[in-house]
């Protein structure tokens, strides 16, 4: 089983990409280090459970990565980036609501890789 | 030529634009540049007519946003936009196919291609793997010892440390980096283009012809039963419509009194009547025409009947755009009676492609595909307009009523006009709503002084000396 693993993938990047942004928008000094550690824990939580519950499932319906990846990863992507397009518009396009979806949204889309991309041989 | 040195170099020019920037001159100069872009990486494409045309869209829509700049400008560059870069990856598709393709390549494509090229590394294993504990050690190792060195030496020694602290990064501005990387992504989507493989192949082998289903054969008996229900039901609708028409037809000729409450509820009924009639009718029409019954030799009075019945929605369509025209013509435009108006368009457009769809035997897809496509063409040519102004514009010189107030309340677009009608009408409206325009104005005048050059829009050309 991938999830794990691409969880905890999944958590380091979001949380680095979190932690850039912070430090470059919303004008934190000094990063924290312990505070960085922790928010893996939660981004860890988060992103397995997205990874859990909205890209697994997928490979319930196709056994080939490779056609699993070309008949379902555009629309989950569509699907995804609208989704993220409506709560930013709910949010009046806040600029922390923006930086977190897109973190969101990059998240995802690399966790999707991480999970179907063929094994070495 | 290197796609990312082009990606990297149209990400500058990105940030250039629309670096803190509100949109204005800024969205015509990225649709040319992008459009250059496209053209430059795949010249074979833009010899084709239908390419050339979207092209002209994207193009024309982006300018309008630079002479007002308007949501309904902004959204139909965005789509022309998405529509064009599917043109460029497959332009036999249909209008729908070719928007997702283009937003699927706007926002994915680098994900899709990743994932393309690690298969295609394992298939072929061609590229070598890049050692990252060699990179580690040799970048890693160093920065990390610099690191700890200088903060001992910097403890250690005053002096080094008074000219550590003087070193001043303060000029790399973050915000524009990150921004411009955002732009490098978005670019490096655009030049490799991607499609929806599924999709795009799926719209390709299906035809707007409806076939014959031999899978589906029907007993001619179930067909002459199937067709005698149709005739009825249809002779029952079209009475019933028919008759709905007459009285409606009777209740406007009686109207003499052209009361708000009264047309605003007379237009509003009529809609809703409209919406479930359309909606009604297309679906019977549909399922009737779904398969072998088209082919029935006995079906003729089905489709008189079925034409019939087109044609009295059409009617229906012409008598709430009257209804709607009264209301106009007594109190002004708003969004919400124009939008009666594009709604009444659409719902002729769908009865139109409705009739062909049953007279020329065709499928549920290609009322689809031609909805679509005429909605796009609908959109582009909404956009031409600016609404603003328009609605202003004819509130106060034909419309019996003016409503100072919502002409206030519309976007920066119709300020001029709007400032010049109070002023050759000072006593229009009351006393505060003239000191709204005037405020309106002066900070209408404010932002147009402030736009950058990437902000431009045609009334700093046509005002600003």
């Amino acid at each position: 089983m991938k999830t794990p693993l691409t969880a905890i993938k999944a958590a380091i990047l979001s949380s680095s990409l979190l932690f850039i942004y912070v430090f470059v928008f919303e004008n934190v000094g000094e990063i924290i280090i312990p505070l960085y550690f922790l928010s893996i824990v939660i981004t860890f939580l988060i992103a397995g459970g997205m990874i859990f519950f909205t890209i697994m499932p997928f490979s319930l319906l196709e056994k080939d990565n490779t056609i699993l990846f070309k008949k379902y990863f555009p629309f989950y992507a569509i699907v995804f980036f609208c989704s993220c397009l409506s709560f930013a518009y709910i949010a009046k396009f806040e600029n922390i609501v923006v930086g977190v979806l897109s973190i969101a949204y990059i998240t995802a889309m690399q966790s999707w890789i991480w999970t179907f991309k063929p094994e070495n041989k | 030529m290197n796609k990312k040195i082009l990606s990297f170099s149209t990400a500058i020019l990105f940030s250039l634009f629309f670096f803190k920037r509100d949109i204005g001159l800024n969205m015509l100069l990225f649709s040319v540049l992008t459009t250059l872009i496209l053209v430059l990486l795949f010249p074979n494409k833009f010899k084709n007519k239908k390419v050339l045309m979207y092209t002209g869209f994207y193009l024309v829509s982006s300018t309008l946003i630079f002479f007002y700049n308007s949501s309904l400008t902004i959204i139909t560059s965005l789509i022309s936009f998405f529509v064009l870069l599917g043109a460029v990856i497959e332009r036999k598709s249909s209008i729908y196919v070719l928007a997702f393709n283009g937003l699927y390549t706007t926002i994915a494509s680098i994900f899709a291609t990743t994932i393309q090229q690690l298969n295609k590394e394992t298939t072929e294993v061609i590229k070598r793997k890049i050692n990252y504990i060699y990179w580690f050690k040799m970048i890693g190792i160093p920065l990390i010892t610099v690191f700890i060195f200088s903060i001992l030496y910097r403890s250690a020694n005053p002096y080094f440390n008074e000219i550590i602290q003087k070193i001043d990064l303060s000029f790399i501005n973050m915000q524009l980096v990150l921004f411009t990387l955002m732009g490098y992504f978005l670019m490096l989507n655009i030049i490799n283009p991607v499609e929806i493989e599924p999709l795009t192949s799926f719209d390709l082998k299906t035809s707007n012809i409806l076939a014959r289903n031999p899978k589906k054969e029907q007993s001619t008996e179930s067909l002459i039963q199937e067709n005698q229900l149709g005739i009825v039901l249809f002779i029952v609708l079209n009475s019933l419509l028919l008759f709905f028409l007459i009285t409606d037809a009777l209740y406007i000729s009686r109207i003499t009194d052209l009361r708000a409450s009264d047309l605003s509820k007379a237009v509003h009924e009529g809609v809703y009547a409209l919406i479930t009639s359309i909606v009604f009718a297309i679906t019977i029409i549909l399922y009737f025409f779904r398969g072998n019954l088209n082919f029935f030799n006995k079906n003729k009075n089905l489709r008189l009947l079925t034409f019939i019945w087109i044609a009295l929605n059409i009617v229906l369509v012409f008598i709430t755009s009257y209804k709607n025209y009264l209301y106009v013509i007594q109190y002004g435009f708003t969004y919400k009676r124009i939008g009666v108006y594009i709604y009444l368009s659409l719902s002729l457009i769908g009865l139109i492609t409705t009739f062909f769809k049953v007279s020329n035997i065709y499928n549920l897809w290609y009322l689809f595909r031609k909805n679509m496509q005429m909605a796009y063409l609908l959109l582009i040519l909404l956009s031409t307009v600016n609404w603003d102004k328009f609605i202003t514009y004819y509130n106060t010189d034909i419309a019996n009523i003016t409503d100072l107030g919502y002409l206030i309340r519309l976007s920066d677009n119709n300020t001029l006009m709007l400032q010049e009608y109070t002023d050759t009408h000072p006593n229009i409206g009351t006393y505060r709503e003239q000191r709204e325009v005037l405020l309106k104005y002066h900070v209408y005048i404010e932002n147009l002084e402030e736009n950058s050059w990437q902000e431009l829009v045609y009334d700093n050309l046509s005002f600003i000396k």
